[in-house]
């Protein structure tokens, strides 16, 4: 979702939080609180599906046609029983580095170079699951914003939102990066397993072959981005499950949007 | 995705899935695989139609809130997936 969207969105729910807190001084702020993290878990969750989305469009290079065409042949059944029965993660994902060459743009754009939070600590399936309960994690913080508002508009039913709409913002960027950081994780986690040496030699491969012929992605046949579709669904299975809808209804927009053009 | 989990992801939409799962004994289709929702029947009619000429041939329509009359040629499809919600 648009910056300018959240923060529309964040000042209705200020504006309506303040209308109660007009006719009720004593207004309980819990609700107000609970009725805000469900807001974010659902921009979160569209947030989420979008990078998912586009991760998937630059295998195909944003060809809508031929990913929707691949998506709707692929049996996640089958896909899933044949990576189950591999041990490692090189024989579930023999063709890794490629993947990684096509994905690179889109973690380069969200992560930059610094892998380090991937790379560090012991355990980083804790890690990721950790940030999958972030927005319960700041729940606090955020029931504080709306104790130092309601304040406020008690002192001063007039006073600017700004201040705390910004707060707002704030707490749902770092919502939104833990968002990233756990799908982009998945995937390296996925690809790499505790291989981070795998990892991070493909990682320079990669700079180095980028930078030497200045392109941002690599160039896939039509074979070859078949034959990685299977892969980037294993990689991100615990995300997509069976429902392939957001991936196609992108697909679908990207071609509406050309065939407009 | 069963029905169940279909209801739950995509409430008050209508989807066009593929069979995914089947239970052996009955051949009946037990889980499905989502291939696009939407708002209202038409719609995933039309869009039905573009998956028919992709190639796919045994995706359904599904509401996740009320029955679909469906006749003619997709009837057919639906006694062939063995849909137990739609008529």
């Amino acid at each position: 979702m648009a910056l300018i969207q959240t923060c529309q969105k964040c000042e209705a729910f200020l504006s309506k939080f303040k209308e109660e807190i007009c006719r009720n001084p004593d207004a309980d702020v819990t609700p107000y609180t609970q009725m805000l993290a469900a807001e974010f878990r659902k921009w979160n969750k569209a947030h989420e599906k979008e990078l998912i989305n586009t991760l998937f469009l630059n295998l195909y290079a944003r060809d809508g046609a031929s990913l929707r065409r691949d998506l709707c042949k692929l049996e996640p059944r089958r896909v899933l029983c044949k990576l189950k029965a591999l041990d490692t993660a090189k024989d579930r994902f023999p063709r890794r580095g490629l993947l990684m060459g096509c994905l690179d743009h889109v973690l380069y754009l969200r992560i930059g170079e610094d892998f380090s939070w991937i790379i560090a600590g012991s355990d980083r399936a804790i890690e990721l699951e950790r940030k999958k309960y972030e927005i319960d994690r700041r729940k606090y913080e955020i029931e504080q914003i709306l104790s130092k508002f309601k304040e406020e508009i008690c002192r001063n039913p007039n006073a600017d939102f700004t201040l705390y709409i910004e707060r707002l913002l704030d707490e749902y960027d770092g919502i939104k990066a833990a968002c990233v950081e756990r799908v982009i994780g998945t995937v390296l986690l996925n690809l790499y397993g505790q291989d981070v040496s795998s990892l991070k030699r493909d990682q320079i491969k990669l700079q180095v072959m980028v930078y030497s012929v200045k392109k941002t992605a690599i160039d896939l046949t039509p074979n070859q981005r078949t034959e990685l579709l299977p892969s980037l669904y294993g990689a991100l299975a615990s995300y997509i499950g069976e429902d392939f809808s957001a991936i196609i209804a992108a697909c679908d927009k990207i071609e509406a949007f050309e065939m407009k053009q | 995705m069963t029905f169940q989990a279909l209801k739950r992801e995509h409430p008050g939409r209508v989807c066009i899935c593929r069979p995914h799962f089947r239970d052996a004994s009955s051949g009946r289709v037990v889980s499905w695989i989502c291939l696009r929702t939407f708002d209202c029947v038409d719609a995933a009619r039309a869009a039905l139609e573009r998956f028919e000429r992709d190639g796919v041939t045994d995706a359904v329509l599904i509401s996740t809130t009320k029955q679909i009359a469906i006749e003619g040629e997709l009837a057919a499809r639906y006694s062939r997936v063995f849909l137990g919600v739609e008529k």
